[in-house]
């Protein structure tokens, strides 16, 4: 038995390198590659000469002295003393400037060292103004940074007269040093007179915002990020430094400024319990909005630090326990929540560098019971469109640390049928639950009252200052929170009370209500549609639904969805109420109506339709593409039936976002991907933009009972799980809202977008991928 | 432009040799470092081929390799200057385009897509069920399941007979890290061509 024999698919070395070797030969050099390339570099910009210069200083850095006025001084080197400087920092053997040249020259990496030398501040030169004021990048050497050194001798690099004013290049070994973010009020106090400052750094070369293949250094053909990034000014003069903290939360006009949840001191616990042995060089505190300021790479959105209030910026050296030197690890933290993140290793996400990090929680507040339950905690929670909703905490029990606003678009648990709030643990975090529910933005403030012993909380509704004729969007909007105690508390043991207020206006007060296709429709404007408007639009329809009280039988025999079999001929919706008695037999409309065709992926949020009529509003559409699979004498009847996508209840006209994850016919179907991977793929758009009513998967051998048209694919039918796409599409695509769907196989994110299929009116499409 | 000896540079390739091109003078690599275009000229034509079969084995898609090779020479001759061994030429010519490669799938940003029926769809693949898939072509599919960093590393592991050392260093990451990445990889191509042979 040989290996192929044992695992058929598996391919041996030689096998494998002979077929990367046939592929190659396969796909030959185009002959005119070479010399395009080449003219290609030839009229690219002249390569930036300022880059070597910053390594051979000796002759471009004399080119580039700053002759502010004629003068000629002499430049000595200075009769400094050598204060008492420390030989070690942090552990971290302190080097001399030379030393660190060559640390600089032989290791490309980053690692963190400490040096000795005398800075020379950057020179009152005129620079260009930066575009907008705004930093590409902190570590960028830009005018006037290309003036400032760290020497390896005294040396005076500027001269003054009473009139005029010198700058010189160093003559001596030195290295250009920046201080992103850094409190130098020590140094700046030191540097009185125009000596340089004897001082002790710790950073490094290297820096990841400066790798050239990130392109985050900026465009300018003469930028350079590759200086001395210092991480901490250990000592000035033999005088140790505290650790920095700049906190600077100005924001761009014209944003609010915020103030931050934590203290210095509450994000060093955070960090150092987290991390033991971990010293902190410097913590910034920034307008999530201005981080790129700090982390060039996050200022694209990436991770969504740019939507979050404040984000804190914790650098710092982590002593290992094996004795080898300490490292530098930089944490990014959102103020006042559990949302952390590390710096990663470069290769992991060269666009971003950041990777999540588990906080521990702490008592970051007072932990006294009276004035925590004397002073209510009023939360703002955004969701992802920029809405507001006041959720105000008291704490009865004495228990509560803190209360946080969950990041809006953070995958959170919804509660189950039936209940309002649901109430998960956060994972690892023993003292911390989280509080999820669907709002919409109809509802007004919302008070959560943790009652004593902290397991139940009770849940009202505050008076709205809203226009009670407002009109209510029926898309929910998710909310979430976290709440941190001083004590375990499993969120199993928590149960949620409503108070007597109703958290939303019960039907008689209800606003005019909207949806995502508009405003709800009569049953008798929808028959007028239907009969003189047939096409296909996502309509929102408003009535009186019921489907038989008695527990019916139905031969269902297989066909098109579009097709009214038993028991849809027997569900109807109508206009208005209906009389309270139907006497014996299956209830009969009185007033306008027709049947509805719910099919296992409605999406449903109302309560059963079993017995006596409920108000519901019902999103759906006639015309329904799956029409065509009819038998051939009922395509025409099955055109005029109304397929619903979502049944709503009308007092609480909320459409759960992440729908998907309701809609599981096939409960034994393990797919790969997730719904959120797919809903991404299939309409390339952010969770959440766009109104998805459901995704789910289903085997390949039954999503042809969902689709007629997949059998047409043998792909679909014989793949292992195939997601079942449905969504609005609202002005993207279509001028008028339109149910779309998308059929994708399952597999990893990264194969997904390889086979997606569309049905449609001209029959199953594929989409393909073109590449701009 | 004299490239220096005409043994050329052979990778291990899991028992034979992958050529890269005739060997570069370390003096025209320092002409080139120093700004000479001459010389970067002779690099280009040199490593053109060796290059554009890793873009291309990376990418899959002639344009995309074909851009991916030309911003790697563009890239070379602006960060050459910074190069600190220039005896490390050739891994650091490889790392730049393997980077080159990873930017150029970043830079599709935005998706267009067409729909085309299935039906067409359905004749392109029952043509290639009845024809006879070279293990070349089966590759072929089966690689462009796979996300950039997995492609990369198989490449430079199975291609270009880059030891796992190497490759660590080339990547820069820990040689266990790409050992374990290496692995991971193997396996999702496994199972990509398990499925590409089913189709077969």
């Amino acid at each position: 038995m040989t290996d192929d024999d044992r695992r058929p698919t598996d391919w041996p070395d030689e096998r494998l390198a002979d077929a990367f070797l046939a592929r190659a030969a396969a796909h030959p050099t185009p002959p005119d590659l070479a010399g395009a390339t080449f003219e290609r570099v030839r009229t690219s910009a002249p390569r930036s000469r300022s880059r070597g210069g910053l390594r051979s200083f000796g002759a471009l850095a004399a080119a580039a002295a700053v002759i502010v006025a004629v003068g000629a001084f002499v430049i000595g080197q200075l009769a400094v003393e050598p204060g008492e400087q420390p030989t070690m920092a942090l552990g971290l053997p302190v080097v001399s400037v030379t030393e660190a040249i060559a640390i600089r020259d032989a290791d490309p990496t980053d690692r963190e060292i400490a040096v000795r030398g005398y800075f020379s501040p950057a020179q009152p030169i005129s620079c260009p103004a930066p575009q907008l004021g705004i930093s590409e990048n902190p570590i960028r050497l830009d005018c006037p940074l290309t003036t400032q050194w760290l020497l390896e001798n005294p040396e005076r690099l500027v001269t003054r007269s009473s009139n005029s004013m010198e700058g010189h290049p160093p003559q001596g070994p030195a290295f250009h040093p920046v201080f992103p973010f850094l409190d130098m009020s020590a140094v700046t106090a030191a540097s009185v007179g125009g000596d340089p400052v004897d001082m002790v750094v710790i950073g490094h070369f290297h820096d990841r915002r400066g790798d050239p293949a990130t392109a985050l250094c900026g465009a300018t053909e003469n930028a350079a990020c590759d200086g001395f990034v210092v991480d901490g000014i250990h000592s000035v003069g033999g005088a140790h430094v505290a650790s920095s903290t700049v906190i600077d939360l100005e924001p761009w006009a014209p944003e609010p400024r915020r103030e931050p949840t934590w203290t210095p001191d509450d994000v060093d616990r955070l960090v150092q319990e987290a991390v033991p042995s971990f010293a902190i060089l410097s913590r910034v505190a920034l307008p999530g909005h201005r981080i790129r300021e700090l982390e060039p790479s996050l200022g694209t959105g990436a991770l969504g630090i740019i939507d979050r209030p404040i984000a804190w910026v914790v650098t710092g050296l982590h002593a290992s326990a094996s004795g080898s030197p300490p490292v530098r690890r930089t944490f990014l933290i959102v103020d006042g929540t559990a949302e952390a993140y590390e710096t990663a290793p470069w290769d992991v996400e060269p666009n971003v560098g950041f990777v999540p990090f588990a906080l521990v929680p702490l008592l970051l507040a007072s932990p006294e019971p009276s004035d925590t339950a004397a002073k209510p905690i009023t939360l703002d929670l955004v969701d992802l469109d920029g809405r507001h909703l006041s959720v105000e905490i008291i704490d009865e029990s004495g228990l509560l640390v803190s209360a946080a606003p969950v990041a809006p678009g953070t995958p959170s648990d919804l509660p189950t049928p039936g209940n309002d709030v649901a109430v998960s643990q956060v994972a690892d975090h023993p003292n911390e639950i989280r509080l999820s529910w669907v709002g919409g933005v109809c509802d007004g403030p919302t008070r959560f009252t943790i009652r004593p012993g902290g397991r139940t909380i009770s849940q009202e509704s505050l008076p709205s200052e809203g226009d009670p004729g407002r009109i209510c969007i029926a898309i929910g909007i998710p909310r979430s929170l976290t709440l941190t105690f001083s004590e375990p508390v499993p969120a199993s043991e928590v149960e949620i009370v409503k108070s007597a207020a109703p958290l939303s206006p019960g039907p008689s007060e209800s606003p005019i209500v909207s949806t995502v296709v508009g405003a709800p429709v009569s049953v008798s404007m929808a028959i007028e549609h239907r009969d003189n408007h047939l096409d296909d639009t996502e309509i929102a329809v408003r009535g009186f639904a019921w489907s038989p009280a008695a527990v019916v039988t139905c031969l269902v025999r297989p066909a098109s969805p579009a097709l009214s079999q038993c028991p849809d001929d027997i569900t109807w919706l109508a206009d208005g109420p209906q009389p309270a008695s139907p006497g014996p037999g299956f209830r009969q409309p009185v007033g306008p109506a027709f049947n509805l065709l719910i099919r296992p992926d409605t999406y449903k949020r109302a309560g059963t339709l079993m017995g006596d009529p409920v108000e519901v509003i019902a999103i759906g559409h006639f015309d329904d593409h799956r029409a065509a699979q009819c038998p051939a004498d009922q395509i025409e009847t099955c055109r005029r039936n109304f397929v619903v996508d979502a049944m709503l209840d009308a007092a609480h006209p909320e459409l759960y976002p992440y729908s998907n994850e309701r809609v599981v016919p096939d409960p034994s179907l393990k797919a790969v991907a997730t719904a959120a991977d797919i809903e991404q793929v299939a309409i390339m758009a952010p969770r959440g933009s766009v109104a998805v009513l459901s995704s789910f998967a289903v085997s390949g051998a039954a999503v042809a009972g969902f689709e007629p048209q997949a059998a047409e694919s043998a792909e679909l039918t014989s793949a292992t799980a195939v997601w079942i796409v449905r969504y609005i599409d609202v002005g993207i695509e279509e001028t008028r809202p339109v149910l779309k769907t998308k059929l994708i196989i399952d597999g990893p994110v990264d194969s997904l977008g390889g086979s997606i299929y569309v049905p449609s009116p001209d029959g199953l499409l594929r989409e393909v991928t073109i590449i701009d | 432009m004299n490239l220096g000896p005409s043994a050329g540079i052979r990778w291990l390739n899991a028992g034979r040799e992958t050529p890269i091109g005739p060997a570069i003078d370390r003096s025209v690599i320092d002409q080139a470092r120093n700004g000479d275009l001459d010389a970067f000229e002779s690099i280009v034509r040199a490593r053109m081929d060796a290059v554009y079969r890793l873009t291309s084995a990376i990418l899959g898609d002639e344009a995309d390799a074909r851009d991916a090779a030309q911003e790697t020479f563009v890239a070379a001759w602006r960060e050459l200057p910074r190069l600190r061994d220039p005896d490390k030429f050739e891994a650091w010519l490889q790392r730049v385009a393997v980077n080159a490669s990873r930017m150029s799938l970043r830079a599709r940003g935005r998706r267009r897509v067409r729909e085309i029926p299935s039906s067409e769809v359905a004749a392109l693949a029952s043509h290639a069920a009845h024809g006879d898939r070279s293990d070349a072509a089966l590759l072929d599919s089966a690689m462009r399941e796979l996300p950039i960093e997995q492609r990369a590393i198989l490449v430079l592991h199975h291609l270009e007979g880059r030891p796992l050392a190497e490759i660590a260093g080339l990547l820069e990451i820990p040689v266990g890290t790409a050992k374990s990445r290496l692995f991971n990889a193997r396996r999702a191509l496994e199972t990509a061509l398990r499925i590409e042979e089913g189709n077969r």
